[in-house]
């Protein structure tokens, strides 16, 4: 029975990563229409002609992912966005464990990858923040708050809605004037205690990255999914980053070993919400 | 071989991401390279480039183009390669290139947005 979950947790996950896979492939590589559509074909019709087992056919269409992956990195290396390299390696950590013909040793392959993965990515988030004069002054949080780059929600209140969208105007406006010719323009804040509010924002976000890692090597499975769902849901909220979210919620739920269908429901919404929003163009992806 | 498996990836992804922290102190923006250095500063859209005291629009380059693509190359690492098919693209015949990017700057405590010069090179014809 573990071992069937385990065969069936591979294989779910490949298969999420596929949904992401082909709604990202519609966002970014519009230009090569012919080129996604023929690929595509093939593998769907090696599906019914040449595969006989999920597993390889699985395997084949992650190939072929991780191929059309790897050659956006090769010919846009320094423009690829995060999500693209962090695709590319949860590809290659799903074939060696689709390639795997014991299920244990499949799990234990996505479970060292993917905990060595959110490390990583997290310490070099608080690396690349503590490094950056903008982000620990705040003024970087600031800016996204006063353009309404973060917590889009508040769009809803329409006051709100007009503070965000004047500063969109004057600051789109000034970006695309020739700045040699510009003396620097005033703006306004929300509310009092803005400033000190989003420098105190930023360092918190540091705070909760580092929280998260230690979170990875706990033992109890309710408080690390609960804190792991949070996550999610928060950086949701504040910032529709659909795409590296849909991946992150793949490699959390690959620790998920509670019986709590809740849980499980969660991620699954979570996931649900983060590919629609990509299908539909919401967001950053 | 099970030891690639289970720690090949995470080190190659550590090797990449140190590699783009390195090039940060050369122009390159924190946003791409694979160095997961998305939101700790200013988006890529915030840098101008300025070609001979000429700004470049970015509105006014085609999609899917050479030159766009190019641009945006250079917006993100401003690095002689790229500073090269820029030129070439906008056939520029003059012997010596002036190649500036800006950078909008936010101050939290005087409430102004203003540009700064964050990089300036020169592009001489042999190097074309």
């Amino acid at each position: 029975m573990l071992q069937l979950k385990n065969i069936e947790l591979t294989k779910t996950l490949s298969v999420a990563f596929l949904i992401f896979f082909l709604l990202n492939i519609k966002v970014h590589f519009s230009n090569f229409d012919a080129t996604k559509v023929t690929l595509f074909t093939i593998v769907i019709l090696s599906y019914f002609f040449w595969f006989k087992s999920t597993r390889k056919f699985l395997f084949f269409a992650v190939l072929i992912s991780s191929l059309i992956l790897l050659t956006r990195i090769y010919f846009y290396y320094y423009s690829c966005g995060n999500h693209t390299f962090l695709a590319f390696y949860i590809s290659l950590v799903l074939l060696f464990a689709l390639s795997e013909k014991h299920s244990n040793s499949s799990i234990k392959i996505l479970k060292i990858n993917f905990k060595i993965f959110i490390a990583v990515i997290m310490l070099f988030a608080v690396i690349q923040k503590v490094s950056s004069p903008e982000f620990v002054s705040g003024d970087f949080f600031n800016f996204m708050f006063s353009v309404g780059g973060f917590f889009e929600f508040l769009k809803f209140i329409e006051p709100i809605n007009i503070y965000f969208t004047e500063n969109w105007n004057q600051i789109n406006a000034f970006q695309k004037t020739d700045p040699a010719q510009l003396d620097p323009i005033n703006y306004s804040l929300l509310f009092d205690g803005q400033t000190i509010l989003l420098k105190y924002l930023s360092l918190f976000t540091l705070l909760i990255e580092l929280i998260l890692v230690g979170v990875l090597f706990l033992k109890n499975q309710l408080f690390k999914h609960l804190f792991f769902i949070s996550f999610l849901v928060f950086t949701l909220m504040t910032r529709v980053e659909a795409g590296f979210l849909a991946l992150l919620c793949i490699m959390f739920y690959t620790f998920l070993e509670s019986e709590r269908k809740w849980l499980h429901f969660c991620y699954t919404a979570i996931y649900f919400c983060c590919v629609f929003m990509i299908f539909f163009g919401k967001g950053s992806h | 071989m099970k030891q690639v498996k289970y720690y090949g990836i995470p080190v190659l992804m550590i090797l990449v991401a140190s590699f783009q922290l390195m090039n940060v102190n050369d122009g390159l923006t924190r946003w791409k390279g694979g160095g997961f250095g998305m939101y700790s500063e200013q988006y890529h859209s915030s840098r101008q480039l300025v070609i001979e005291h000429t700004f470049i629009n970015p509105d006014s380059l085609k999609r899917g183009g050479n030159l766009r693509k190019a641009y945006f190359s250079y917006l993100h690492y401003p690095r002689s390669k790229f500073a090269n098919i820029l030129a070439k693209e906008l056939d520029f015949k003059k012997d010596t290139l002036q190649f500036e990017i800006w950078q909008t700057n936010f101050d939290s405590n005087n409430l102004t947005i203003s540009k700064t010069k964050i990089h300036s090179f020169n592009l001489y014809r042999e190097d074309k």
